[in-house]
């Protein structure tokens, strides 16, 4: 929990000079949760069939394959929502993000894949003027990284088929403070009824935690 | 003053819970007999000594209840309850010390305490009584994040293809109402093959089409640079052509007559060997790609090649590249004429069926009807022999569905999802009934009732998907090929009436009708 952080931390100046050996700055944690989070959306569409697989290019990332949309509307979508929530991400205002596969038939939500964005104790304790680096081992945060996308690959195993057209949408729970920006409003949470929550592996960069978990509806049987 | 500050500092730690009985006993008791000493005893004894004090003070005489306050261990009973609440975050020093703050922060820290395991054991206890789940009763529409908004993109995200289906649907569903057919209702169907050949080398290729039983009675397969003829009524095996090792048969077609069969090769030419002679006759080159699909319409042959073409040669003449009908945009890997010669079907890898008309061509040929309904490669055609226009058409892995097209309106009159891959189908010359090949997962054939399209039997055998199937001119025995490369005949028609009745004993019926009408009509190719 991290209620303590919604003083707007300013994004620190991106012209530091990076510190030596594997330091990993604050600006540039918040630029590998945003990189995580653009291909485990990406990679979420194409394992759970929202879009047509041939729609999707494949490449390596973190050492496992991700895939990668070329639809040039989804696409677009995509560039719009991540890179403001990368903004956010920056501002240390994020605190979640919510993918929502719903049906497009009813609404009604199906999957809901929260990542939990939590800063880390010790950045909320030092003002961000003191630029608090990581000394976090890149390879371990990118084999920790690649634990999360390999398991939600495994998903597959256990979550129910999406037997209808679904639609998804992207929730970004952000502090109270933050000013909606034009084209944007506030919704509600989106929650399953009855679900079934599966818990997920996390990483940290030491400055971001990011905790991943599914629910989704077990309606059936 | 003073007294009042002592009797808080006496009756500190306990103050969060319920006073204990001996509590308030001494709380009466202080109220009427202004106590004298107990300010001055240090806090630590003051504990210990308190209920023996209370107690003696207020002991009636009567024949009241009189706890056994020796067998009690009053003191291990007071340190439970203070240090209960207090020990986590080391107040116990001081609650002691400090009389004003002390029983607040303990209180404090023991009211959230509670709070906390109150809301959750009511969470709890309301959920398993109610029989409501504990998020759905409060989180529905709450934030569950505290002290932060949730923001939604207006402009939502673009909805996928019409007609898309999730394609994880092949790892749920594995033809799991296989097992509910009622069989009963319909004629016994042996669900065993009544022969089964082997057919090494037969190419695991979905384009191609390599198995047809001709009405003489001769089975031809290709068996990858092959040919080999097998007659049904004898048992026999012939190896009619082969090419040269870098070229391999794509296709394989009897003319109706069945004294020639066109055989479409890798290397783009397309051959007629006369089977009676064992000889080619002809060989035509006009594609540039290999030809994987033939279709006879009597003199006329139509190929599909895999440059997208399909080329009309008419056997008889010199130049026999009479027509290119160009529609399709890949592979072509079905074609059929229709039973009355006016019409062909085509399927290819662009997902497209196209269906000619013959009668109204002209030299240009454009497709009468283009249906892009499926969503896969369409190699599986059949034209129904019983009902003019009625054309059925399967898809590959992707589509899996079962489609029935009017070829008169251009309507889908009928379609079904069948769960796996179709490879091909044969229609019942005599029944309202079909049999359609499926690959993934279960490598079956499947017969089907017309119009109803009711599953009538599930025959399966094959470890691999069942490629390509023919039927024998006798209308009773289906032929699958498979990539297992086995070829297995199964007893599926109960063919015409003539048949039924005289084909009992024999294997595969008998062969003296199609030949002797091959004689009377047989074609003459240059």
């Amino acid at each position: 929990m991290a209620p303590t952080s919604s003083a707007p931390a300013s994004t620190p100046p991106s012209s530091t000079p990076p510190p030596p050996d594997h330091s990993i700055t604050i600006s540039g944690s918040a630029d590998l949760v945003a990189d995580f989070f653009s291909y485990a959306v990406n990679t979420l569409l194409f394992l759970r069939g929202v879009y047509p697989p041939d729609t999707f290019k494949h490449a390596q990332k973190y050492g496992v394959t991700v895939y990668l949309s070329t639809d040039q509307k989804v696409q677009a979508y995509l560039q719009t929502v991540l890179t403001q929530m990368r903004t956010w991400l920056h501002n240390s205002a994020l605190r979640r993000l919510v993918v929502i596969i719903a049906s497009a038939a009813t609404r009604n939500v199906l999957e809901r894949w929260a990542f939990d964005v939590n800063l880390s104790e010790h950045h909320q304790t030092t003002p961000t003027a003191s630029n608090p680096t990581s000394q976090k081992d890149p390879q371990r945060i990118m084999s920790e990284i690649q634990a999360i996308i390999r398991q939600i690959s495994a998903t597959v195993t256990f979550l129910p088929l999406l037997d209808e057209a679904c639609s998804f949408d992207i929730l970004i729970y952000t502090d109270k403070a933050v000013q909606t920006p034009t084209k944007w409003h506030e919704s509600g949470p989106r929650t399953i009824p009855n679900a079934e929550q599966v818990t997920l592996r996390s990483f940290s960069t030491s400055l971001h935690n990011v905790d991943a978990s599914v629910s989704f509806s077990i309606t059936d049987d | 003053m003073n007294d009042f500050e002592d009797f808080s500092n006496f009756c500190a730690p306990v103050s969060s819970g319920p006073l204990p009985r001996w509590q308030r006993k001494a709380l009466e008791s202080s109220q009427h007999v202004n106590r004298p000493s107990s300010a001055s005893v240090t806090p630590g004894r003051s504990k210990s000594k308190t209920p023996k004090s209370a107690k003696r003070s207020k002991t009636p005489s009567g024949d009241r209840f009189i706890p056994n306050r020796k067998a009690m261990n009053m003191d291990v009973c007071r340190m439970h309850l203070t240090f209960e609440s207090g020990k986590e975050n080391g107040q116990r020093p001081s609650t002691t010390t400090d009389p004003v703050s002390s029983p607040s922060s303990t209180e404090k820290h023991a009211n959230r305490y509670k709070q906390n395991a109150s809301s959750e054991y009511s969470a709890v206890l309301a959920s398993s009584l109610l029989d409501i789940p504990p998020s759905a009763s409060s989180d529905f529409m709450r934030n569950d994040l505290p002290n932060s908004k949730i923001l939604a993109f207006g402009d939502k995200a673009p909805a996928a293809k019409e007609g898309y289906l999730n394609p994880h649907r092949v790892l749920y569903n594995q033809n799991s109402f296989g097992s509910r057919v009622r069989r009963n209702k319909f004629r016994h169907i042996p669900q065993a093959p009544e022969k089964i050949l082997d057919a090494p080398g037969l190419l695991e290729d979905f384009y191609l089409n390599l198995v047809d039983w001709g009405s003489n009675n001769t089975l031809a397969v290709a068996l990858a640079e092959s040919v080999y003829l097998w007659n049904a009524d004898t048992g026999r095996i012939e190896q009619l052509c082969e090419t040269p090792a870098d070229d391999c048969i794509t296709s394989v077609s009897w003319i109706p007559e069945g004294n020639y069969l066109a055989v479409g090769t890798n290397s783009t030419v397309v051959q007629i060997w006369d089977v009676e002679k064992m000889a080619c006759t002809r060989r035509m080159r006009s594609h540039s790609g290999r030809v994987g699909a033939l279709a006879w319409n009597g003199p006329l042959l139509s190929s599909g090649s895999r440059d997208s073409q399909i080329h009309n040669h008419d056997v008889r003449i010199p130049n026999h590249h009479v027509a290119t009908l160009a529609a399709h945009t890949q592979e072509i890997c079905g074609l059929k004429w229709s039973p009355n010669g006016t019409q062909l079907a085509s399927g290819g890898n662009d997902n497209l069926v196209c269906v000619w008309d013959s009668t109204n061509a002209g030299s240009r040929w454009t497709p009468k009807f283009r249906f892009d309904q499926h969503n896969a490669a369409v190699k599986a055609l059949a034209w129904c022999p019983w009902q003019n226009n009625l054309l059925a058409t399967g898809g590959g892995t992707a589509d899996r569905t079962l489609r029935f097209w009017s070829t008169a309106s251009g309507a889908c009159v009928n379609s079904i999802d069948t769960k796996s891959q179709v490879c091909s189908i044969v229609w019942s010359p005599h029944d309202k009934e079909l049999v359609t090949s499926h690959g993934f997962s279960q490598n079956q054939l499947t017969v089907w009732k017309y119009p109803s399209l009711a599953r009538m039997a599930e025959l399966k055998g094959h470890t691999s998907r069942v490629l390509h199937t023919a039927i024998s001119p006798d209308c009773q025995t289906v032929v699958s090929a498979a990539a297992d490369e086995t070829l297995r005949f199964w007893k599926v028609f109960a063919g015409n009436d003539s048949g039924r009745s005289g084909s009992k004993s024999g294997h595969f019926g008998k062969s003296d009708l199609s030949s002797s009408r091959s004689l009377t009509r047989s074609v003459n190719i240059r």
